[in-house]
C-alpha cells in the first residue's frame, strides 16, 4: 500500500512539473500551428497553469479597424483549451465551445473596444495543463 | 491505517506545494501574496437563484499591454508622417549600464524598429535591429535576436509584413523565455519601454497632426496602465529599481483619471464557416484638451528619463 501511493505522489508531482515544461515550448507550437505571416503578434505569451474548472482570464483593448486572431493551445493537441471573449459588462462576444473548441478565431473589430479574454480546459480531454492564449493582428 | 493516514497527508501537502510551486507561470508571486492568487466566483446558492457552475478565476496570472507595432499602424493610418527626430539614438544602446536602463531601452529600441519597418524606412530599420541585438545580448536573451532571425531581417527588409511578422516574432520569444526564466520583472520592463515609447510617438505626433484615431488610442491607455501598475510591475516592485518606474507610471495614471470613457453594447455578429465574428459594441472616449496635453506631456517627461543615459 504504501508503495503505491508513494508511486501515485510521485506521479502526481511528475505531472504537475511536465505540464510547467509543456508551458516552455507550447507557445511555439501555437504560434506555428493557428498563425500565418498576414498577423503580426502583439509580442506577448498569455499564460497559466490550470487545474480541473479553473479559468484564467485578462483584459485587452481591441482597436476598431483591425482583425485579430486569437488562439488558444494547452498540451500539443488542438482544441483542448476553451475560450471566450466578454466585453466590460460580461456580455458574451464569442465562445469557443459553441464553435466545436475551435482552436482560433478571427474579430473584425468595427470600434475600439476593451474586453475580457477567458480561457478554461476542455473537462473531457483534460485535468490539468498549461494555457496558452496567443494574439494576432491585421491592420 | 494510522500510518497510512499521515502518508496520504503527506501526498495531500506535497501536491499542494507542486501546485504552488509551478502555477501561475506567466506570473510571479506578488509581494506579501501566496503565489497563487485563487479568486473563488462560485455563486451561493438560493432558493431562487440558478445555481451557476462551479468557477475558480486564476487571477493576474496573464496581463495585456498593446504591442508597439499595432500602436505605431494606428498612428500611421492617422496620416502622420514619419519623423526620425522622434525616435531615440541608435548609438546610446551601448550607454545603459544598469539592468533596468537596458531592459526599458529594449523595449523603446524594439518601438524605434516597428516604427521605421511600418514606414518602410529600411536603412534605419537595421540600426534599431543593432541596437536591440546588443541590449538582448546583454540581458543574456540573444536567442530573440539571433544569427537565423537577423539574416531573416535583412532579407526581407523590402518586405514590410514579413518584416513585421519577424520583429514581432522576436519579441514574443523574448517574452516567452522571460516569462520561463527567474527574470520576470525584466519582461515586464521591456514592455513598459515599448508602450512608452509608442505613446511618446502618438503624442509628438498629435502636436502637428491630433487626429480622433490618435485622440481615442491615447485615451484608451486608461485601462493599460492600470493593468501594468496594478497587475504587473506590483507583482516585481522588490525588484531593484522597478519601485522607482512605478512611481513615474503612477504620475501619468493621476492624468489618466480624468478621462471618461463610455461604452455601448452591440450584438455580434458571427460567420462560422468563415471563422470570424464581428465585434460592433461601441465605445467613446472623453477627454478635455487640458487633460490631452497633460497626458502627452507626462508621458514625455518619463521617456526622457527612461532614454537619457
Amino acid at each position: 500500500m504504501k508503495k503505491f501511493i508513494a508511486l501515485f505522489a510521485l506521479l502526481l508531482v511528475a505531472g504537475v512539473y511536465e505540464s510547467k515544461a509543456q508551458c516552455d515550448t507550447i507557445a511555439n507550437y501555437c504560434h506555428k500551428n493557428n498563425f500565418t505571416v498576414d498577423y503580426v503578434s502583439d509580442g506577448q505569451n498569455y499564460r497559466a497553469l490550470l487545474f480541473g474548472d479553473q479559468e484564467a482570464e485578462f483584459e485587452t483593448t481591441f482597436f476598431g479597424g483591425v482583425t485579430y486572431r486569437v488562439a488558444a493551445c494547452t498540451g500539443f493537441s488542438q482544441g483542448n483549451l476553451i475560450f471566450s471573449i466578454k466585453d466590460e459588462n460580461n456580455n458574451v462576444l464569442f465562445d469557443s465551445m459553441e464553435q466545436q473548441n475551435a482552436p482560433y478565431w478571427d474579430f473584425k473589430v468595427e470600434n475600439t473596444v476593451n474586453v475580457k479574454v477567458s480561457a478554461k480546459l476542455d473537462a473531457l480531454e483534460a485535468a490539468s495543463g498549461c494555457a496558452t492564449i496567443l494574439i494576432g493582428f491585421k491592420q | 491505517m494510522k500510518s497510512n493516514k499521515s502518508i496520504f497527508k503527506g501526498i495531500s501537502s506535497l501536491a499542494v506545494c507542486s501546485v504552488l510551486l509551478t502555477a501561475c507561470p506567466g506570473g510571479d508571486t506578488p509581494p506579501g501574496g501566496d503565489g497563487v492568487q485563487i479568486e473563488d466566483t462560485t455563486k451561493v446558492e438560493t432558493k431562487d437563484s440558478i445555481v451557476a457552475p462551479p468557477v475558480q478565476k486564476v487571477d493576474g496570472a496573464m496581463f495585456s499591454i498593446p504591442s508597439p507595432i499595432q500602436l505605431g499602424g494606428i498612428i500611421q493610418k492617422s496620416g502622420a508622417a514619419y519623423n526620425a527626430d522622434i525616435l531615440n539614438n541608435p548609438k546610446s544602446s551601448e550607454s545603459y549600464v544598469d539592468l533596468v536602463a537596458q531592459s526599458l531601452n529594449l523595449g523603446v529600441y524594439g518601438a524605434d524598429l516597428g516604427y521605421c519597418a511600418l514606414y518602410d524606412k529600411q536603412q534605419e530599420s537595421i540600426k534599431y535591429m543593432r541596437s536591440a541585438q546588443k541590449l538582448s545580448d546583454v540581458l543574456g536573451i540573444s536567442d530573440a535576436f539571433d544569427v537565423a532571425t537577423i539574416q531573416s531581417i535583412e532579407k526581407n527588409l523590402d518586405n514590410k509584413d514579413s518584416l513585421l511578422y519577424i520583429i514581432s516574432n522576436s519579441y514574443r520569444k523574448a517574452d516567452d523565455y522571460l516569462q520561463t526564466s527567474d527574470r520576470k520583472h525584466i519582461g515586464a520592463l521591456v514592455i513598459v519601454g515599448g508602450w512608452i515609447e509608442s505613446l511618446y510617438f502618438s503624442g509628438e505626433l498629435s502636436k502637428t497632426n491630433k487626429s480622433d484615431d490618435i485622440v481615442e488610442m491615447i485615451g484608451m491607455q486608461k485601462h493599460t496602465i492600470n493593468t501594468i501598475l496594478d497587475k504587473m510591475l506590483e507583482r516585481y516592485i522588490a525588484e531593484p529599481g522597478v519601485e522607482q518606474v512605478y512611481n513615474d507610471l503612477d504620475e501619468i495614471r493621476m492624468a489618466f483619471e480624468k478621462v471618461n470613457i463610455k461604452y455601448e453594447f452591440v450584438a455580434p455578429e458571427t460567420d462560422a464557416a468563415g471563422k470570424v465574428t464581428t465585434i460592433k459594441s461601441k465605445t467613446s472616449v472623453e477627454m478635455t484638451d487640458e487633460v490631452f496635453n497633460e497626458i502627452v506631456e507626462k508621458i514625455s517627461a518619463v521617456r526622457t528619463k527612461i532614454t537619457t543615459i
